[in-house]
């Protein structure tokens, strides 16, 4: 599904925010990545989705090779790839249902489409009774569930999360990772970025740890050695 | 498709009323520019018509002696008319110009009376010469100064307008150049605004962009609102520019015609004859403006 060769990215002049890293994600994976700050964790994740380029090596995400993606390439990439943040970036101004369907109208759906589509994917994250809110009105977990809901819009292959309970209480925090979870069960490859020793010790899934940039250990069933 | 150019559309007519003070500072100026170069066409197509009825009246009428007969004045018209330079050879027979004359004079009995006493025309054949451009006429007179051509004529009368004609196309030229100058400043003001208006607008859904990106809207529907507001700029600013225009020509038309009288000049019937070229072409150019300072300022501020 994800394969990284010998991925590096160099920022000049002397900082190599990751280098030489070989990872392989299978379909229907949950791979958490760990490290300490500045390790890497978020470079990885922005070389996955073209918000960078990287300076060497590949990634291919089933036949593709996106080390050399064209610009007008990238919109295709990031509908396959759901990405979600720490801070949700949700737009205040428009209601939870405004925000997803606003994923939908600016990729060309018809309004059919999205007025279907949106109660749906608000159920699966079970705000739909909320759906007229906007994001102030809703706790922090809530609004990542929206988040989540809108990165799930175009139904990805993959979920990619960095960092989505940084800001996140401990009874949240179960919430986001528990539904992560039930999205992986339901087919999706979830790559989870996270600091936090709880998490991936409740995950009981496959952990990579990165340091200064390089990958020093992956493992089937990790636990959160640091 | 469709659905992205709907929303690309309604999304510009939402930040064109979002920021409405910003569109309307933008139209003004552009407005501006656009009275501005039609100061300039309405003067030029004004002194281009005074210019044209001056030239229309500058002709050389020769008058034959009376000894000259009819063959010889056909002769010397068909010779006149093979110079390339003549446009047209009009002959003014004397019993024509007599009753012309008489025509002229039907109301003075004095006149009639005087001319009863001469019992002959005292009136001369004549040709009407009109050259094809106001400098030929110089070749045409050569011609008739010849020694063979002199001995029939008995007096010629050339009128040149050539001194007014420099002064008009004098005036008009440095009239030109002052609203050309204008006309620079405000185009120059207008790329710059338009420039900052995209800017301001591109920033202020800076966040909605980057949402965009993150779910994988393409380039093109992300910029074509921005193209979109330019161009509901430029269709506005043409619009009232013309409605402006029109209210202007409508309130000094009289002054205009009192100026003109004597040419016959209408600057609504020429704008309304040159509608579609003189305003096809100023939007034409608007547009490419607007279009050229937005999409520098999409890409400037449109990246990452
Ligand atoms: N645009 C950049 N220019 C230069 N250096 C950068 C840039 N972005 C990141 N870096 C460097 O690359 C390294 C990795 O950064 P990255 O953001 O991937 O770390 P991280 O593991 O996500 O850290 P955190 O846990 O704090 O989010 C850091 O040393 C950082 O300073
Ligand atoms: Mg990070």
């Amino acid at each position: 599904m994800i394969k990284f060769r010998n991925v590096t990215k160099y920022y000049p002049p002397d900082t190599y925010a990751v280098k030489g890293i070989n990872l392989h994600i299978r379909q229907g994976d949950f791979v958490s990545i760990i490290g300490e700050s500045g390790s890497g964790k978020t470079t990885l994740i922005k070389l996955l989705t073209a918000e960078e380029k990287i300076s060497d090596g590949h990634i291919l995400l089933g036949g593709w090779d996106i080390s050399n993606i064209y610009n007008r390439e990238i919109p295709i990439l990031r509908r396959q790839i759901g990405v979600i943040f720490q801070d949700f970036k949700l737009l205040k101004q428009k209601t939870i249902f405004e925000n997803i369907a606003f994923a939908l109208e600016v990729c060309g759906s018809p309004s059919s489409k999205i007025k279907t589509i949106v109660p749906q994917i608000l159920k699966v994250v079970n705000l739909y009774h909320k759906a007229e809110r906007y994001p102030t009105q809703l706790s922090g977990g809530e609004q990542q569930r929206v988040a989540i809901a809108r990165a799930l819009i175009h139904r990805p292959k993959i979920l990619v999360a960095d960092e989505p309970t940084g800001n996140l209480d401990f009874a949240n925090t179960r919430e986001i990772i528990d539904l992560l979870k039930k999205i992986n069960e339901l087919g999706t490859t979830v790559l989870l970025v996270t600091h936090d020793r709880e998490v991936v010790n409740l995950l009981k899934k496959r952990v990579v740890l990165l340091e200064r940039g390089e990958m020093v250990s992956d493992e089937k069933v990790g636990r959160y050695v640091i | 498709m469709n659905y992205s150019i709907v929303r690309a559309i309604k999304f510009a007519f939402q930040d064109f009323w979002r920021n409405i003070w910003l569109s309307l500072v933008t139209i003004t100026v552009l407005v501006l520019a656009i009275l501005s170069v039609n100061i300039l066409v309405s003067l030029s197509a004004i002194s281009n018509k005074i210019v044209e009825s001056v030239k229309d009246k500058v002709d050389i009428s020769i008058f034959f002696k009376s000894e000259i007969d009819q063959a010889q004045i056909d002769n010397f018209q068909i010779k006149l008319k093979n110079i390339p330079e003549v446009k047209e050879v009009i002959l003014i027979t004397k019993e024509k110009a007599l009753e012309e004359f008489k025509q002229k004079h039907k109301d003075e009995p004095k006149i009639l009376e005087a001319l009863k006493e001469v019992e002959k025309n005292p009136l001369a054949d004549a040709l009407v010469i009109r050259a094809r451009d106001t400098e030929d006429y110089n070749k045409i007179l050569g011609v008739l100064s010849l020694k063979e051509n002199q001995d029939l004529i008995k007096f010629q009368n050339f009128t040149d307008h050539k001194k007014i004609i420099d002064q008009i196309n004098l005036i008009s030229s440095k009239i030109e150049k002052i609203s050309l100058a204008i006309t620079l400043i405000f185009v120059l003001i207008s790329i710059l605004i338009v420039f900052n208006a995209i800017r301001v607008t591109i920033y202020t859904h800076k966040d909605e962009i980057s949402v965009m990106r993150l779910v994988g809207a393409s380039d093109r529907f992300i910029r074509a609102p921005f193209i979109i507001e330019s161009v509901i700029y430029s269709v506005f600013s043409i619009g009232i520019a013309i409605v402006l225009l029109y209210a202007i020509f409508g309130a000094i038309g009289p002054y205009l015609a009192d100026f003109l009288q004597t040419y016959n000049f209408d600057l609504i019937e020429y704008y309304n004859q040159n509608f579609f070229m003189i305003f096809g072409a100023e939007f034409a150019v608007v547009l490419l403006l607007n279009a050229i300072s937005c999409s520098i300022a999409v890409r400037r501020y449109l990246r990452g």
